[in-house]
């Protein structure tokens, strides 16, 4: 039997041999593939949704803090706060999310997204690297006031914008950078700077500055521009009726390029306005009002400690002149105590300065700060010699911050800002310049600082940086023992191991 | 399984590639490590080393996951798997743990230096076992996909380069997400299709960015270094883990259906 | 035991094996014989579930290969031609991993280890590294794996190929003792192996099976004719007619002559042993014997045997 069908099935192969063979799967195994592929796609989808899903439900209730400080998290201050927020306010960060190179990203990223969690949807995070997407700075920043850059975070909202600068949001061992110029951060005011930023940017109490008119109010478009920039609302007022007065909400009040004198009630109207936390901006235009005294607007400068005088700087240092045949169109820096201590660009363009100077009783509580001054050798051209002859050739300030120390908190104080210059404030120099140029981040920033934004009852508690410095520093010499050690006896050790044991295993 | 695991686990100590590993490791980490502890101020932050380390993973893991499979095939022994009474899952299984483990052993450099910090007076903080745990999820997710091109091929150089290149490109998803979104972009707009105005065509962009983004494995474990738990990354590698073994299960699997 | 049934198996557009299907009943020891590339091996995989079939069916011991595999695998052990082994295990490290995988309960892991390493005699070697031993022992150890976990039948796929020819002996005297207990299906390319150890053989051709008969029916029948390789020294003219006329002597071919040597086939009746008669036939024509071989009938004469009786 067995050798019949053996010769049938050589028989059978000779046919099979010439005909083209045909592929056909058994069903069973067609079956098998099927489920394979079919599972494997399945699972992988399983795996998309379900991620997506965790991701939208469990993802905020299911974040825990565990740093040793919480600094991960919002305090109950921010987060009572985030609740009671009634706009939008984003918070962008100028640099990739995974960009390694933002120092201490650590304190920022994690407690952002805090922010974000606890914000209700009224705090929107973004990371956007200005190198990926070069608009977002001109986005946020159409005139460039803020000089925004990479590794930057931007808080706004509507209008109001701030950049916060990460390395400001710490404060620094001092010994550890006077030892070993080290900036080695103690104290974290992340969350602290943070939400003061967002109440000040989403804050709706406006703030209100308003230009001193019926005294020649010369065009202000770009002074506008600047503090439009800075939240400020601007309106021109006038003291001139009987019942008007200077409304209570003004936060800022500035005379610009007075062609005469200001009345006798408006100078009682802004010394009061003064003693009440008031802060002024004083510009002075010696080149058109050079023939005007001001009686009673003296009288409101003396009563800050400066005086105006009748007087146009003259710039004798040729290094200091823009112009080698123009004396009075000079370059100003900033005076070098302030310089040390302010962030304050270095010099600016003036052009005819009145003399300004300081006027201090002995037993005064006025703080007189020359903010710009001249080179050394500067004097004073006089239209009439005789006023003030003991003037001699040095240095005179071209703008001065009066305070009175007597009122107010170390945050707010009755404030005079004033300027001999038109060159930071009008239109005809910001006509030939930038809105980015010295002059205008002058402004800015001295504006600023005497007209604190105020953040209301949140105050964020600062934290304590976990420090990583060993307690007890290494010597040198111990230092390099520990290297020794962690570079040569483990890795040699598990080598050494390692090479023991397979060539005592090869030879088995 | 646990006979799976505890060859090829024991393997990797009878051969030099365990051993080697470890080196490695105690040499690129202690290089670190000593750098923060000789610096003038002694900051010395585990985190960072952690943080550090993983940047290695794409020449570590393609190191201990080529041989899992790919040398089995070309010296044949696989055939003691498919003809053995068990499931291929086991041993899918059982190697997974034992580069694991191998992965989780070669930080035990990483505890010297932790025992020698504190000694030091110096300070580990809970983050530091954050960081490790994040290490370790993102170890198991890329020991599976490392795990699964060995798989797929008998040579064991061809499955490294392989699994190099996939982890490479992991790393760089970030940038490479920035870069896409920035082609689609222009794309969008020289084209003009769809008519999409400039806003749109950012937020279209930046959609697909943020699809692509979502993917990127480094940063979504990033919290657990910064000393905040989060289950999304967790339940992302571990999910992503269980797929890739599960794939490399079908395509060993493979050869009881496959026609070639 | 094992029943395959009509395996087909195409490697892309090519076909390995064509429609194989037989039984093998337990205790049998099954000689598969055919030329390399004629499908032993392809079929001994698909029978243990290391590749697959294009279509057909394998049970072993009632299970399908293919939907219970566990359990149909549990039944066989299979040496493949390379021998599935770790060179960087010891024989006892390696012995303890299969019975592991095998699922062997702890408790009798040791003592079946012991068992098996005494049967295939590498006991002395337990403690070596496979990468060291001899190919005769890393073969031993290969068998040693398939025995563990006792499993009724043993399939082995070419044990002796490569071997030197004492360890060839060795195999299969090793091979001949555990017939006793189990069901043992082996491949081979030499006739003359299976003839000596196997009940029945099963000759595979080009993916089809060619002869499935038991041993002795096969011999039988593969012994119509036998073929001498003679060289003399004498010229072909004189010496072909008296060789013809030797009875029993089929033909007679010359296969070269030069400077008097003469080298030639000659072709006789199996069933008469015609050695002696063609001595005296070349004495007688001073034709001194310089060389008188019998050939062994090789795997193509098998072959031709079968056809040519079918005709």
């Amino acid at each position: 039997m067995a050798k019949k069908t053996a010769r049938e099935s050589i028989l059978q192969e000779k046919t099979v041999k010439t005909m083209k063979p045909k592929v056909t799967m058994d069903q069973r195994f067609k079956s098998l593939k099927n489920i394979s592929i079919i599972s494997v796609v399945l699972v992988i989808a399983i795996a998309i949704v379900f991620n997506l899903i965790i991701d939208m439900t469990l993802d905020k209730p299911l974040t825990f803090d565990t740093s040793s400080v919480k600094s991960n998290t919002v305090s109950s201050m921010t987060a009572d706060y985030l609740k009671t927020l009634e706009r939008e306010v984003e918070i962008i960060g100028l640099f990739d999310r995974n960009d390694m190179n933002m120092t201490l990203r650590e304190y920022f990223l994690p407690l952002l997204d805090d922010y974000e969690a606890k914000g209700d949807g009224k705090i929107v995070l973004k990371y956007i690297d200005p190198e990926e997407d070069p608009f977002i700075l001109n986005e946020l920043d159409p005139n460039n006031f803020y000089n925004l850059q990479k590794y930057i975070y931007v808080v706004k909202c509507g209008d109001r914008l701030v950049p916060i600068d990460p390395s400001s949001c710490f404060e620094y061992d001092a010994d550890m950078y006077s030892y070993y110029g080290a900036w080695l951060p103690v104290t974290n005011l992340v969350e602290h700077t943070f939400t003061g930023n967002i109440v000040y940017v989403s804050s709706s109490r406006p703030l209100n500055a308003y230009y001193l008119g019926g005294h020649g109010l010369p065009s202000h478009h770009n002074m506008d521009t600047i503090l439009k920039s800075m939240g400020f609302s601007t309106s021109e007022l006038t003291l001139s009726g009987s019942n008007t007065s200077i409304p209570d909400d003004c936060e800022l009040l500035m005379i610009l390029q007075p062609q005469n004198d200001i009345t006798l009630t408006e100078k009682e109207q802004i010394k009061s306005y003064l003693d009440n936390m008031g802060k002024v901006l004083i510009v002075n235009d010696y080149d058109t009002n050079k023939n005007v005294s001001y009686t009673n607007l003296n009288e409101v400068t003396r009563y800050m400690g400066a005086t105006m005088e009748q007087g146009l700087l003259h710039e004798n240092d040729v290094t200091y002149l823009k112009n080698v045949d123009d004396p009075y169109s000079s370059i100003a820096v900033t005076e070098e105590n302030v310089a040390q201590n302010a962030f304050l660009p270095d010099s600016y363009v003036v052009e005819k300065c009145r003399y300004i100077k300081m006027y201090l009783d002995k037993s005064s509580n006025l703080k007189v700060t020359n903010l710009v001054v001249t080179s050394k050798t500067a004097s004073i051209d006089f239209e009439d010699s005789e006023i003030n002859s003991d003037v001699t050739a040095g240095m005179y300030p071209v703008a001065m911050l009066c305070q009175n120390t007597s009122l107010g908190t170390q945050e707010e104080r009755p404030s005079l800002l004033l300027i001999g210059t038109k060159s930071f404030t009008s239109d005809d120099y910001y006509s030939l310049q930038t809105l980015d140029d010295n002059n205008a981040q002058f402004i800015r920033r001295m504006l600023v600082s005497i007209c604190p934004i105020e953040v209301e009852n949140v105050i964020v508690p600062k934290r304590t940086v976990p420090s990583y410095i060993l307690q007890k520093p290494l010597s040198a010499s111990s230092a390099t023992a520990w290297a020794t050690i962690i570079m040569t006896v483990i890795p040699l050790g598990t080598l050494i191991c390692g090479i023991y044991i397979y060539r005592r295993r090869r030879h088995l | 399984m646990f006979a799976v695991f505890k060859r090829e686990f024991l393997s990797y100590f009878r051969t030099p590639v365990g051993w080697v590993a470890i080196c490695l490791l105690s040499v690129i980490s202690g290089y670190y490590f000593t750098g923060m502890l000789t610096s003038t101020v002694a900051y010395v932050n585990i985190n960072l080393e952690i943080a550090y380390l993983r940047t290695f993973f794409i020449i570590l893991i393609p190191i201990i996951t080529m041989r899992l499979f790919a040398e089995e095939k070309r010296n044949g022994t696989d055939v003691l798997l498919y003809t053995m009474p068990f499931s291929m899952k086991e041993a899918v299984i059982g190697k997974f743990l034992a580069a694991v483990a191998l992965q989780a052993l070669m930080l035990i450099s990483v505890f010297f230096h932790m025992i020698i910090t504190v000694l030091l007076s110096g300070f580990v903080s809970s983050a530091t076992w954050g960081a490790i745990f994040g290490y370790l999820v993102l170890a198991a997710l890329f020991i599976s996909i490392g795990m699964l091109t060995s798989a797929l091929t008998e040579n064991q150089i061809m499955s490294a380069v392989v699994c190099f290149v996939v982890l490479l490109f992991l790393s760089m998803l970030s940038s490479i997400a920035s870069q896409l979104s920035d082609i689609f972009k222009s794309f969008l707009k020289f084209t003009h299709l769809f008519g999409l105005s400039d806003s749109a065509i950012y937020s279209a962009g930046e959609g697909l960015r943020s699809i692509i983004v979502w993917f990127d494995p480094y940063s979504k474990t990033d919290c657990y270094t910064s000393g905040v738990f989060k289950l999304i990354p967790l339940v992302f590698c571990l999910s992503f883990t269980a797929v890739f073994i599960y794939i490399t299960y079908r395509v060993l699997e493979k050869k009881r259906w496959s026609q070639n | 035991m094992i029943e395959v049934s009509n395996l087909v198996k195409f490697y892309g557009d090519k076909r390995a094996l064509g429609g194989i299907s037989f039984t093998v009943n337990q205790g049998e020891i099954l000689g598969f014989l055919g030329p390399n590339g004629a499908g032993k091996t392809t079929t001994m995989n698909i029978i243990t579930g290391y590749l697959s079939a294009t279509s057909g069916k394998v049970t072993i011991n009632g299970y399908d290969i293919l939907e219970q595999p566990e359990l149909a695998k549990k039944n066989i052990g299979y040496l493949p031609e390379l021998p599935p082994l770790f060179l960087d295990m010891t024989v006892y490290e390696y012995l303890e991993y299969v019975s592991e995988l095998k699922k062997v309960s702890r408790d009798v892991r040791k003592k079946q280890i012991a068992n098996v390493m005494q049967m295939v005699h590498i006991g002395n070697v337990s403690g070596r590294l496979i990468h060291n031993l001899s190919k005769g022992y890393r073969q031993r150890v290969g068998i040693a794996q398939t025995l563990i976990g006792n499993p009724e039948v043993i399939i082995l796929d070419e044990p002796t190929v490569g071997l030197d020819p004492n360890q060839v002996i060795e195999i299969r005297k090793l091979i001949s003792s555990l017939a006793q207990n189990h069901t043992i299906i082996f491949s081979s390319h030499i006739l003359s192996e299976v003839q000596a150890i196997c009940d029945r053989v099963i000759i595979i051709n080009n993916g089809k099976i060619a002869a499935d008969a038991p041993t002795i029916e096969l011999s039988a029948q593969m012994q119509g004719n036998s073929h001498y390789l003679v060289t003399v020294e004498g010229s072909f003219s004189n010496l072909q007619m008296p060789l013809r006329a030797v009875p029993g002597i089929k033909s007679v071919t010359a296969l070269s002559e030069k400077n008097g040597i003469l080298q030639m086939d000659v072709m006789a009746d199996g069933s008469l042993d015609v050695r002696k008669s063609i001595f005296f036939t070349l004495a007688r024509m001073s034709a001194p014997i310089l060389e008188f071989k019998s050939m062994a009938p090789s795997l193509e004469d098998v072959f031709a045997d079968i056809t040519s009786a079918k005709k």
